[in-house]
């Protein structure tokens, strides 16, 4: 193109998005004061717990959005590397002595792998052939788990795991997995803001469009399945010592589900929508708790409403309102 | 202009493609010398978007040769062909309808990022000399369109003529050595077509090689240096716009309604 | 030894033409719409239980029952469309419906949950018990009706889509919605029609399998998990594939059944699923598309 330089033009393009002004930084500090403050409010190990299991789910929910809302790629198989994290790090803790942060480096980098092959795959697949054939793969996990008895107890379950040393403590063990939901966030927002963000987005508008101008649909499908799926991988690493247990049908195929409407609640292709979905979904049934076995009838009528109703989630309202509010001031 | 002498910059030689019982294209050569511009005529359902998608790698020759630059094409994916510095427009206007008219030209630079793996994580003095880098060259390709005022719109939410002057900053923002351009006046009013003449003179002043698929003929007499005439699949004729006008087989098939 | 296999071939037969009927009515609805409605599972789910209560709570024939499931999964398709598929299209996206009925999905399990509990409930028709011998070979009365049931449906179906002008416009829909506009119908209401179809197919299939299904409210899972690989395996969209697909998903699952758990064969079948989909996206019967763009 033209050699000649123009600073005119440059300086009449939008603000590049690259660091939050004022308001998010307040916003993240508030957030962050929060969640340092929290477990000193919930003192009550069922309080913690739910917390933990809160921070466990905002971790879940940014991987798969970063497959689902960023790279557009109809994932429905979530509870699987869940799963492949928590089994191959647990595993490798209890039958080969490997300390428990090189296995849960490893079953991260496992359920990473395992997202990046089947991605590969599937490659060719338009979306709904994807989706089923990811929830396929999810029923396949579900089912090796429950029957290759002689390494996981099949149904019966591994007993007596504990949380790394140094972190038994509820509260430690807390700060733990909500400073690796600051992490995964942080990376994700670089990664994000990055050229890789705009590649993401060209895959997931028009993967034609996108290889005429280059793009290799197949690697960069690869790797959101890679990322994402390692982001679900880390989680599940954490989950046993909480749990205490590790049983297949905690990553039974309906549980991406789970991890779905979080995503869709929140608000799909931001990095704040599954945060909020993920806290969000945890805590309602808890304050629902009184309708009893009906939280999931709530789950499911939420996942529906939002779709139908509110496209952009939680976020996306909260959007409009800020906007809203902004122009009614302006006027 | 480079002499008939020069290397061709692509050779296309026996192309065929058959889509199901239709013969698309059958048996089509032909060669591009470099810096010129090619303009692509014939009735509805002749092929010539076939072998625009034959040249980018949309779809793969059943048969044949082609060449880029001395790079065989025939089994490279479409972007790699990319990389070569192949880019496109599309019939169907395929943008990023979601996104922004500045987002759509920076995925173009794709293949232009020199940032170290780490600061992608961590964002450092390379990542935002990157960022400066291909921001200020987008903003000159907007401009070139006449766009730059339009940056923040959602590329879905532009005028039809924004639209296809925003494929070709686009396709302008991987560097290519040729431009392929399916239609690109197509839908255009007067006064859009005349915006998307001045930019395509503007770029083969510059000495861009273009292969044109087009129906408007004033367009194509006024760009083209050759033209190839297609008919059933295969070249009916090739030559300069002059002398296609007095080819009798031409005329007999196609251009005789037109020119008279 | 032999009759042994021809036994079982014969059981998978009868488990395919089941695995069938649910399939088709996926197969029906990505035909005309390219989407996939997930809720499917629970119209086979639903299907079964109003065998159950049609049988059981009212005494009524457990052949009427079939009837009065397929018309409640008649109207759980019809709910299903007006209220997600048709607001929903035309926007553009494969993942909103999808996702809704992920969501009706999850409502009606958990709502079937609170109301039934998760015991299963036990469905013996006075035709289970009664044994038709063939020779050395025997199939129960259930199986009996299960063949024939799901045999008259397909022929029905086809005969329909075939024959009928309603069902040539249907297939024209599945082709091309633009052209569908052409013959004179609204295509919005060929949906309807193909959403209906379908899923009374589901409910029927679901009191066919009512019976020999381990009844609780999350049953039509194991059933629609099938489907789905049926479904691709055949080629989706693909009538044709999708019986074939059905048939022969029937007849690997009455073969291993002797020798693997349950949950193997789950396995079994997705294994062949992925290994379709990466050897053969099209399916079975390959009916490749391409387009210019």
């Amino acid at each position: 193109m033209s050699d000649v330089p123009s600073p005119v033009a440059a300086a009449s393009l939008p603000a590049a998005e690259c660091r939050p002004g004022w308001p998010g930084r307040a916003g993240a500090a508030a957030t962050l004061g929060i969640v340092a403050i929290l477990p000193l409010v919930l003192r009550d190990s069922y309080g913690r717990g739910l917390l933990i299991a809160g921070a466990l789910n905002v971790i879940q929910a940014l991987g798969l959005d970063l497959i689902l809302g960023f790279a557009g790629q109809l994932d429905l198989g979530a509870a699987a590397f869940y799963g492949i994290g928590a089994y191959v790090s647990t595993l490798l803790v209890m039958l080969a002595g490997v300390g428990f942060w090189p296995a849960l480096a490893l079953g991260t980098l496992a359920a990473g792998v395992m997202g990046g092959v089947l991605a590969l795959l599937t490659v060719r697949l338009r979306g709904h052939y994807l989706a089923i054939a990811s929830l396929g793969f999810a029923v396949i996990t579900y089912q090796v788990l429950l029957n290759w008895i002689s390494l996981t107890q099949g149904p019966l379950g591994l007993y007596g795991i504990t949380p790394p040393a140094g972190f038994t403590d509820p509260v430690r063990l807390f700060y733990l997995i909500a400073a690796c939901a600051v992490l995964v966030f942080a990376a994700l927002r670089a990664l994000l803001a990055s050229p890789v963000g705009a590649t993401l987005a060209a895959l997931r508008e028009d993967e034609i469009s996108a290889a005429s101008l280059g793009i290799d649909c197949r690697r960069w499908k690869a790797f959101a399945f890679a990322v994402g799926s390692a982001v679900a991988g880390l989680a599940g690493g954490l989950y046993p010592g909480f749990a205490g247990t590790l049983v297949p049908d905690a990553f039974a195929p309906a549980d991406s589900f789970g991890v779905l409407a979080m995503v869709i609640v929140g608000g799909i292709g931001t990095l704040r929508g599954p945060v909020l979905g993920a806290v969000v979904l945890t805590l309602a049934p808890e304050l629902l708790r009184g309708i009893g076995d009906a939280r999931m009838i709530v789950y499911g009528l939420a996942l529906t409403l939002v779709v139908l109703f509110m496209p952009g989630g939680l976020d996306g309202a909260w959007r409009m309102a800020a906007a809203r509010l902004r122009r009614n001031q302006a006027g | 202009m480079t002499g008939p002498g020069a290397a061709p910059l692509l050779t296309a030689e026996d192309l065929h493609k058959r889509f199901g019982g239709v013969q698309a294209v059958g048996g089509l050569s032909f060669t591009l010398p470099p810096a010129t511009v090619l303009a692509v005529i014939g009735p509805n359902g002749a092929g010539k978007s076939t072998l625009l998608n034959l040249l980018s790698g949309v779809h793969r020759a059943d048969a044949g040769r082609l060449s880029f630059a001395g790079t065989e094409l025939a089994a490279l994916p479409a972007h790699r062909r990319a990389r070569l510095g192949l880019a496109r427009t599309f019939q169907k206007i395929r943008l990023f309808r979601h996104l922004s008219v500045l987002e759509n030209v920076l995925a173009g630079f794709y293949t232009q990022h020199r940032i170290p793996t780490w600061q992608y994580l961590l964002h450092g003095p390379a990542f935002h000399a990157d960022r400066r880098r291909c921001r200020q060259a987008a903003a000159e390709l907007l401009a070139f369109v006449g766009l730059l005022a339009r940056a923040a719109t959602p590329a879905g939410a532009l005028a039809y003529g924004e639209q296809r002057l925003l494929e070709i900053a686009r396709a302008l923002a991987t560097q290519p050595r040729l431009l392929l351009l399916d239609e690109p006046a197509a839908g255009l009013n007067g006064a859009e077509t005349e915006a998307l003449r001045v930019r395509l003179t503007a770029l083969r002043g510059r000495g861009l090689a273009m292969i044109l698929v087009e129906h408007d003929m004033d367009l194509v007499t006024r760009i083209a240096d050759q033209v190839l005439v297609m008919h059933y699949g295969q070249k009916l004729f090739a030559g300069t716009p002059a002398a296609m006008r007095e080819d009798a087989g031409v005329i007999a098939a196609y251009l005789g309604g037109e020119l008279a | 030894m032999f009759v042994l296999a021809v036994q079982q071939g014969l059981n998978g037969l009868v488990l395919g033409s089941l695995y069938v009927l649910v399939a088709l009515g996926l197969t029906l609805v990505y035909g005309v719409l390219v989407q996939i409605n997930f809720a499917h599972a629970d119209f086979v789910m639903i299907g079964a239980f109003s065998a159950y209560f049609v049988t059981h709570a009212l005494h009524g024939d457990y052949l009427l029952s079939l009837a009065a499931a397929g018309a409640v999964g008649a109207l759980l398709g019809y709910l299903v469309n007006a209220a997600i598929f048709a607001p929903l299209l035309g926007k553009g996206s494969e993942l909103r419906p999808l996702i809704a009925t992920i969501g009706v999905s999850v409502m009606l399990e958990n709502g079937a949950l609170a109301l039934l509990g998760p015991v299963p409930y036990a469905f013996a028709t006075r035709y289970s018990a009664e044994v038709i011998r063939f020779g050395p070979l025997y199939l129960t009365a259930q199986s009996v009706i299960i063949l024939a049931v799901a045999a008259t449906a397909i022929v029905l179906l086809h005969g329909f889509l075939r024959f009928t002008f309603l069902g040539k416009a249907l297939r024209a829909v599945a082709q091309d919605r633009e052209t569908a506009g052409l013959m004179g119908i609204a295509p919005d209401r060929l949906i309807m029609l193909t959403f209906i179809i379908g899923s009374a197919l589901a409910g029927l299939g679901g009191a066919l399998l009512a019976p020999v299904l381990v009844l609780t409210p999350f049953a039509g899972t194991s059933v629609i998990v099938k489907a789905f690989a049926i479904v691709i395996i055949g080629g989706f969209g693909n009538i044709e594939g999708t019986i074939l697909a059905g048939l022969l998903v029937g007849l690997i699952e009455a073969m291993t059944t002797q020798v693997l758990d349950p949950g193997l064969i789950d396995i079994v079948v997705f294994g062949l699923l992925l290994a379709m989909l990466v050897i053969r996206p099209t399916g079975l019967i390959a009916e490749r598309r391409e387009e210019n763009v």
